[in-house]
C-alpha cells in the first residue's frame, strides 16, 4: 500500500505552517538578539580587555623612579613590560606616509619589549641590540585628522606597511618648549627601522597602535625635551606603567602590588556592571522565550494530534488494521516534524540573510563591532522541537489504536 | 446476510459490570431495509458497532455471508469491515482535509488491485450515484449536511459491501435531506444490500421493511 497517499492529506492543514512560521520568527529574533550579545561579549573579552590599554596599570611612587625599581617590577609574575610613565605612550607623525599638508600620517607608539609585543605575522620582533626599532599592525590606518574620522574610513585607505618592512621610517615630532614665548618650533626627526608587523585584534581596534623598543622611545623622548630639561626631570616623578601579559592575570598582579605596598590605577577602565546586567537580562529573556516555545509547541502538537485522531478512527472504521494505522501515524508524524524543522530553519536563516544584506549596505553600523553569528539558539530550538516531537509521537502512538 | 447469535455485551464502569445486551439473536437478510429503534442508552450504537466488528463482545457469534467471523483475528476482522461492511454515521465522519472524492476513495486504498486512477474513477462514479456530480473536488466544509451525508454513503459503498450499517444517519438533517438519504438507502436495499439503520426517527420506520426494537437488553420484531 502507498502510505504516502494516506499521509499527504494530513499535510494540508494550514495552521501547522502558520505555527512553524511563528516559531521561526520568534527563534530568528531570539537568535539575532543572542548574536548581538555574543558579538558584544566577544568584542569586550577578545579585544577590549585584551587590548594593551586595558592591561596597563599606572604605578605612582612617592620617590623618583629608578632603573632598579623598574627591574624589580619587571620581575613580578605575569608582568610582561614596565616603562616609565613619560616613555609609555606617544603620538608621532610617520613622515614617509604623509601624502599632503592637511593629512599627516600619525600613529600611537607604545614602548614594548619582546615579551609584551603581540603576535608577529610578518618580519621579526625587536633585535637584541641598541638600534631603533618599531613594530606596526598588519592592518594599519595612519592618516587621520582626529579620532572621529577613523570610523568613516574604508579598507581602501589602509596603508600596507609590508613595503616598508626592514626599511627605516622617519618619525617627526615637535620639541617641548619650556619657554612659551618662543614662537619657533623645534622639529625633530628620528629614523626607526620597521622590523615586524603584528596580527591585529579581532575587531582591529589596534589599527593605529605601533610599538617602539625601549631604546628608541628613550632617545626620542629625550630629544623632545631638549629645550625643557627641567620639565623632563619633573616627569621622572610620574611613576611607571606596568603591562600585564593577559587580562586574566590582572587580579593576581594587583594582589602582588598590594602586598608590596604600591599604589596603582587602571590606565583604562570600562563600567562593565551595566553591560553585564543587560546581558544577564537578555539571557533570562531568551531562556523564558525558549521555555514558552517549548510549552507552546507541546500544546500545539497535542491539539494537532487530537484533530488527526479522528482520521485514525475513520481509518479503523473503513477497515484499516492497527498496524496499518500505526504506520500512517508514524509516517505522518515524521513528515510533519521534518516540515516543521525545515520551516523554522529556513525562516531563521532568511532573517540572518536579511541582516547580512543590511550590514553590507550599511557597514558603518557595525564597523567596530564585528557580528559573531551565533546559531546556538537555533540548535537549542531544534532540539526542543525534536524532543517535543518524540515525546508526542510516543505518548500518542498508544492512543492511535486504543479502543 | 448477517446473523447474530447469542450476543452479550457488558460495559465495565468503575468496576461495575453493566449488562447492555443479553442473548441477542437475529438474522438480517439481503435486499431488506431494517430499522432498529429503542430508547436512548438502550445500546443501539453498541449493537451496531458489534455487528460492524468495531467492538468486542462477551460471547456469541456473528455470521456474515455464511462465514463465522467471531473467531477471526483483528486483522481479518478489519478486512471484513473493509470488504463486506459500509458504515454511515450521524456526524458523517468525513476527513475535513480530503476532498469529496478523496473521502470516497479512502476504503479503496486497501485494495491493491486498483490503481489511483481507477479509484478516482470509481469514486466519481459513486458520487454521481448519490447525486453529487460536479461536487467531487469540494471539501466537506463546502458541502451542506445532506451533501456530506451523501458523500459518506458513497464512501460506505466504495468496496461494494453487502451490508450497510447506519447509526442515526438522518439525525442531523432536516426533513427534505433526511427523506433524500432514506430514498437512497431504500434503493440500495432494493438493489440487494442488507441495510440496517439505527434511529428513533419516525420517518425511518415508514421506509423500513422490518422494524426492530431494542428493549430490556434484547431485540424484538415490531409488528403493527
Ligand atoms: N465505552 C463505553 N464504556 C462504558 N459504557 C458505555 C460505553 N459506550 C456506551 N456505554 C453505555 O452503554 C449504554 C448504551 O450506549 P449506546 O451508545 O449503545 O446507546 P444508544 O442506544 O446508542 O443511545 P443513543 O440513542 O443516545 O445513541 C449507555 O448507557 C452508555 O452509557
Ligand atoms: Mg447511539
Amino acid at each position: 500500500m502507498n502510505y504516502f497517499s494516506l499521509v499527504k492529506f494530513q499535510l494540508r492543514k494550514k495552521s501547522n505552517y502558520i505555527v512553524a512560521v511563528i516559531i521561526g520568527l520568534i527563534i530568528g529574533i531570539a537568535t539575532l538578539v543572542y548574536t548581538y550579545e555574543t558579538s558584544w561579549k566577544n568584542y569586550l573579552n577578545k579585544d577590549v580587555y585584551e587590548d594593551i590599554t586595558f592591561r596597563n596599570l599606572h604605578i605612582q611612587t612617592d620617590n623618583e623612579t629608578s632603573e632598579e625599581e623598574l627591574q624589580k617590577l619587571q620581575a613580578l609574575d605575569y608582568v610582561s613590560n614596565v616603562t616609565y610613565m613619560y616613555e609609555y605612550l606617544k603620538t608621532y607623525e610617520i613622515e614617509d606616509l604623509t601624502t599632503n599638508a592637511e593629512t599627516f600620517a600619525r600613529a600611537d607608539f607604545y614602548t614594548a619589549n619582546n615579551e609584551s609585543l603581540p603576535q608577529i605575522v610578518k618580519g621579526t620582533d625587536f633585535p637584541d641590540d641598541d638600534g631603533y626599532y618599531m613594530v606596526c599592525p598588519e592592518n594599519f590606518y595612519s592618516v587621520l585628522y582626529n579620532y572621529e574620522d577613523l570610523r568613516t574610513k574604508t579598507t581602501s585607505d589602509k596603508d600596507d606597511l609590508s613595503y616598508y618592512l626592514n626599511k627605516e621610517l622617519t618619525l617627526k615630532y615637535n620639541g617641548v618648549l619650556y619657554n612659551a614665548t618662543k614662537s619657533e618650533k623645534y622639529i625633530f626627526r628620528t629614523k626607526v627601522k620597521l622590523v615586524g608587523l603584528y596580527k591585529n585584534s579581532q575587531y582591529s581596534i589596534d589599527e593605529t597602535t605601533c610599538y617602539l623598543n625601549h631604546n628608541a622611545m628613550h632617545d626620542i623622548v629625550l630629544n623632545e625635551y631638549t629645550d625643557a630639561l627641567n620639565d623632563y626631570e619633573n616627569q621622572k616623578n610620574n611613576g611607571y606603567i606596568l603591562t600585564v601579559d593577559s587580562a586574566n592575570h590582572m587580579d593576581e598582579v594587583k594582589e602582588n602590588l598590594d602586598k608590596l605596598g604600591y599604589y596603582y590605577q587602571d590606565v583604562s577602565y570600562i563600567e562593565t556592571d551595566y553591560l553585564n546586567n543587560i546581558f544577564n537580562n537578555i539571557d533570562v529573556a531568551i531562556f523564558i522565550v525558549l521555555i514558552l516555545v517549548f510549552i507552546f509547541v507541546f500544546f500545539i502538537f497535542k491539539k494537532d494530534f487530537k484533530e488527526d485522531k479522528a482520521y485514525y478512527e475513520l481509518l479503523k472504521k473503513v477497515g484499516f488494521n492497527n498496524s496499518e494505522i500505526k504506520k500512517v501515524y508514524f509516517l505522518t508524524s515524521i513528515i510533519k516534524s521534518v516540515i516543521y524543522i525545515c520551516f523554522i530553519t529556513i525562516i531563521t536563516l532568511i532573517i540572518f540573510l536579511l541582516l547580512k544584506v543590511i550590514l553590507n549596505y550599511f557597514p558603518y553600523l557595525f564597523v567596530k563591532y564585528k557580528v559573531i553569528y551565533d546559531y546556538k539558539i537555533i540548535l537549542y530550538t531544534l532540539l526542543i522541537l525534536m524532543f517535543n516531537l518524540i515525546i508526542n509521537v510516543f505518548l500518542n502512538s498508544r492512543k492511535v489504536t486504543l479502543k | 446476510m448477517l446473523k447474530i447469535i447469542n450476543i452479550c455485551k457488558t460495559y465495565t464502569i468503575n468496576k461495575n459490570n453493566i449488562l447492555i445486551l443479553q442473548n441477542i439473536n437475529y438474522e438480517f437478510q439481503n435486499s431488506k431495509l431494517y430499522c432498529i429503534i429503542g430508547k436512548s442508552g438502550d445500546g443501539k450504537t453498541t449493537l451496531i458497532e458489534i455487528m460492524g466488528l468495531l467492538l468486542n463482545y462477551d460471547n456469541g457469534q456473528i455470521i456474515i455471508n455464511d462465514k463465522d467471523v467471531s473467531k477471526l483475528n483483528e486483522n481479518n476482522k478489519a478486512m471484513i469491515r473493509n470488504k463486506e461492511i459500509g458504515f454511515i454515521f450521524q456526524s458523517y465522519y468525513l476527513n475535513p482535509l480530503m476532498k469529496a472524492y478523496e473521502n470516497v476513495m479512502l476504503p479503496m486504498y486497501l485494495d491493491n488491485s486498483l490503481n489511483n486512477e481507477t479509484r478516482k474513477h470509481k469514486a466519481y462514479d459513486l458520487l454521481s450515484q448519490v447525486d453529487l456530480k460536479g461536487r467531487e473536488n469540494h471539501f466537506p466544509k463546502e458541502l451542506s449536511g445532506g451533501e456530506q451525508q451523501r458523500v459518506a454513503i458513497a464512501r460506505a459503498l466504495a468496496n461494494n459491501p453487502d451490508i450497510i450499517l447506519a447509526d442515526e444517519p438522518t439525525g442531523a438533517l432536516d426533513s427534505e435531506n433526511a427523506l433524500n438519504i432514506l430514498d437512497i438507502l431504500k434503493n440500495l436495499a432494493k438493489k440487494g444490500k442488507c441495510v440496517i439503520i439505527v434511529s428513533h426517527d419516525d420517518r425511518v420506520k415508514k421506509y423500513a421493511d422490518v422494524v426492530l426494537k431494542l428493549e430490556d437488553k434484547s431485540l424484538k420484531e415490531v409488528t403493527e
